[in-house]
């Protein structure tokens, strides 16, 4: 058997902390335990889940006060006598562990996260360097537990985030993009990658180790080569960039 | 209940959806997607790759030579040559949304494997083996740039039809607990195959339901085949997480408790590399002799021989889910596996147009039966069918949009519909938990319209579906103050439409006497041509109950013939 104390809230009322235990053994996931809950003792609990399996990015949530997946933390990783579960932080909570997500994916549409083509980009060689550096940021899962994880975000800021700055990255070294400028101005901007102040919870909350800070660090670092003119941005943007 | 009025709306948010979506866009500035998870949160994210004959020495016509053999010549072969002809070009047309598919440093497309399974040429193309993921995402991104608008965290009640012409849908938003009705000159259904119906033995996901598959039905479209389940050969015993075909693919083995190889018994020349309704019966037959590992119900998928180079580089996010949902490491630990449901082969009728019987509703992906995976689908042809079916499907509405005039509100099924809701509301006592419920009608299908089915059993099996489908009715819905993410009220709108689905798919299953692809009848174990070569059709009859029938399948180059691997 397992003590879980559980966050929960319903919209108009007082949140509190509700205890339950639960049948469990020391390999079960989180998010099984969750099911559990919620098939046999109390299934008016409200989170978010779907694949299972680390892929989807829906059910990250505060696990003993630290952003992580559910469905892939196992009960002998953090078992204490009790096991807290909260919802993330850095958003507001609509339901019990389910936050409102909307600000999230609002900064990630501001990062463009669109191709902006040359008519003649048929012709933009691309090899692996730049193929290696979108597959290292897709490793993303957009969970938001980094951004959970960052003091810099947060319902009342306009920061974009580290998911944000990363997606706007990738596209930013596309050869095929002609939208450099734009982009650069976006991430490197008042809302972009200069907030991070190297807290690093990113890099601890990231539940597949992409490790968002590095982008961030490129971000800073090439937009500053471009303004001193040691670089020229188009042709920064053609290398394909480093993953 | 407040009317928001759209061109076309796409119901379901994943590949085929998405592709739909920035189809549509293209003609009408009225687009919408409604979905109950982000479309981040797909099943379509969980996809590893997916098949177009675009290789040098490839061609499409082989692609469907194999398409129409691996589907044990169940798919149609006009349907199926527009999925390959078109294949490559709508595969590299992904790339146009920001999507790169994996390069080597000359700048040649990555290849990684054999084909896979009952595929003659390896036509797997992928993002590492993100693809799904990484399709999804970077549609997602395009529509930023649109004027769709995404309602995402939707649940849809109902389709609602007027004199069989599609007006819109009644939905849940489950963020702000408020039920809207989203009309429409025209609907695409995209949301999947109804996975969870085998609970919990299933590589889906756990939102992988089948609802708009029900709510077709319900609306007055025609489902075919739905007896063709597919049973994925290799899920992780305990969890059914999947263990993708890129494990046999790269060379893996499937081994008894004996140690043997046993696949050269049932696919001598393919061994593990025949199509995946060969190998899951294989699996399950050398667990019913009592060949599994320690007499349990899994063998062991060993990829040890590849070593340990092979499998980072090949195989990398299956080694790292065995690793962190079993603890096993394939470099040095054999991994235990059993099949488990994968993929819907059957769904909503339509045509090459993906039309329904409906006017103005539409479907494509695996919420559709179009036919291209017939009684067994290839791995890979999923997901190159949401590609090419959901742009289809999308320019389709497109130009029925512009045809069609908009409909009238529908006040009254409306009113009505909101009455129901409001009354599942508040009326549902009962003390089953919704969850258990669902866990009930897996176990039922599991054990008795799985791998192997006999009469009896599906008989037995569709009793106790129905007696689901009434128990459903009562599940508790114990939080009545609000409709925001009120999971036993979603639980039990599943439930409705899985119960459903569960008993059309061990009724067809018990029609079909004879067995093909991945519908293997114990009481009848050969292919029957003559009597069987043809499609399930089921319709309601008014009643309450279904109305079985049947419709030729299409053949053009390919006749049926004697199929092994």
């Amino acid at each position: 058997m397992q003590k879980l104390k559980i966050f929960r809230y319903l919209p108009g009322q007082d949140p509190y902390w509700k205890d339950y235990e639960v049948e469990a053994g020391p390999d079960d996931m989180v998010l099984t335990l969750l099911n559990r809950i919620r098939e046999t003792i109390d299934s008016t609990l409200a989170y978010r889940f779907s694949c299972r399996s680390a892929v989807c990015g829906s059910c990250a949530m505060l696990i003993n006060g630290k952003p992580r997946l559910a469905c892939q933390t196992r009960l002998r990783e953090v078992a204490g006598e009790v096991v807290t579960l909260a919802p993330l932080t850095g958003m507001k909570v609509i339901k019990d562990l389910i936050v409102d997500m909307e600000p999230y994916w609002n900064n990630l549409k501001r990062a463009m996260p669109w191709l902006e083509e040359a008519p003649d980009s048929k012709d933009a060689v691309i090899t692996s360097k730049t193929t290696d550096l979108q597959e290292s940021i897709c490793a993303c899962i957009l969970c938001a537990s980094c951004y959970a994880a960052c003091p810099e975000t947060g319902a009342q800021r306009s920061y974009l985030g580290p998911h944000a700055i990363m997606e706007g990255y990738r596209i930013l070294h596309d050869p095929r993009d002609t939208a450099a400028k734009k982009r650069l101005d976006v991430l490197a901007g008042p809302d972009g990658a200069w907030h991070c102040d190297g807290a690093f919870g990113c890099i601890g909350a990231c539940p597949w180790d992409v490790s968002p800070v590095k982008y961030l660090a490129k971000v800073r670092t090439e937009s500053m080569a471009v303004r001193f003119g040691k670089v020229k941005l188009e042709e920064l943007c053609k290398e394909g960039g480093d993953k | 209940m407040e009317v928001i009025k759209h061109d076309i709306i796409v119901f379901g948010a994943g590949a085929t959806g998405l592709r739909a979506a920035v189809e549509a866009q293209r003609f009408s500035n009225n687009v919408a997607v409604v979905s109950k998870v982000h479309p981040m949160r797909v099943q379509s994210t969980m996809a590893t790759s997916l098949n177009a004959a675009f290789r040098e020495g490839d061609n499409w016509e082989d692609h469907v030579f194999d398409t129409v053999k691996g589907s044990d010549y169940m798919g149609d072969e006009d349907a199926i040559t527009y999925l390959c002809e078109h294949g490559k070009e709508d595969t590299l047309e992904l790339e146009r949304f920001s999507l790169l598919f994996s390069r080597d440093p000359d700048g040649g497309f990555t290849k990684k494997t054999n084909g896979s399974g009952g595929q003659r040429f390896p036509r797997s193309i992928f993002t590492a083996d993100r693809t799904g993921h990484t399709i999804v995402r970077t549609l997602y991104g395009y529509l930023q740039n649109t004027g769709v608008t995404i309602y995402d965290e939707w649940y849809v009640t109902k389709i609602i039809v007027e004199d069989n012409v599609v007006r819109g849908l009644t939905c849940i938003n489950l963020k702000n607990g408020k039920m809207y009705y989203l009309h429409a000159r025209v609907v695409i259904v995209c949301t999947g195959g109804y996975g969870q119906v085998y609970y919990p033995r299933s590589t889906n996901a756990l939102s992988t339901t089948g609802d708009g598959m029900a709510l077709s039905f319900l609306a007055g479209t025609r489902l075919l085949d739905m007896e063709f389940v597919q049973f994925h050969p290799t899920s992780l015993f305990g969890t059914n997480i999947l263990m993708s075909e890129a494990c046999r693919s790269s060379g893996a083995y499937l081994r008894n408790n004996a140690g043997e190889r046993f696949m050269s018994k049932y696919a001598p020349e393919k061994i593990e590399l025949a199509t995946r309704d060969v190998v899951s019966r294989g699996i399950q037959s050398e667990i019913e002799l009592g060949n599994g590992i320690d007499g349990k119900e899994y063998v062991h998928l060993d990829l040890r021989h590849l070593g340990a180079k092979k499998i980072l580089h090949y195989l990398p996010k299956n080694r790292e889910l065995a690793i962190r949902y079993i603890g096993r490491d394939m470099i040095t630990d054999p991994i235990p596996i059993q099949p488990a449901q994968h993929y819907s082969m059957g769904g909503v009728e339509v045509t090459l147009d993906c039309e329904s019987r409906v006017q103005g509703l539409l479907a494509a992906g695996e919420a559709a039966c179009v036919s291209v995976q017939g009684a067994n689908r290839l791995g890979g042809n999923s997901v190159l069918e949401t590609i090419v079916f959901g742009k289809r499907a999308g320019a389709r509405a497109g130009a029925l949009a512009k045809d069609m005039s908009e409909g009238r509100v529908p006040l009254e099924q409306i009113g009505a519909e909101e009455a129901r809701i409001t009354d599942i509301l508040n009326n549902s006592n009962g003390k089953d938990h919704g969850l258990a419920v669902k866990r009930e009608l897996g176990r039922v299908m599991n054990s008795n319209v799985g791998v192997f089915r006999r009469g009896e059993d599906i008989a037995k099996a569709i009793e106790l579906v129905r007696e689901l489908r009434e128990r459903a009715t009562h599940v508790a819905v114990n939080q009545r103050s609000s409709l925001v993410f009120n999971n036993e009220l979603v639980d039990r709108l599943e439930l409705d439409n899985m119960t459903m689905l569960a008993e059309m798919i061990a009724t067809c299953a018990l029609n079909r006497e004879e067995s093909r692809g991945s519908h293997f009848r114990r009481d009848f174990p050969q292919r029957d041509d003559e009597k069987f070569g043809v499609h399930t059709t089921i319709t309601q009859d008014g009643k309450g109950g279904f109305t079985l029938g049947t419709k030729p399948v299409v053949h053009i180059k390919h006749m049926p013939a004697v199929r092994t691997y």
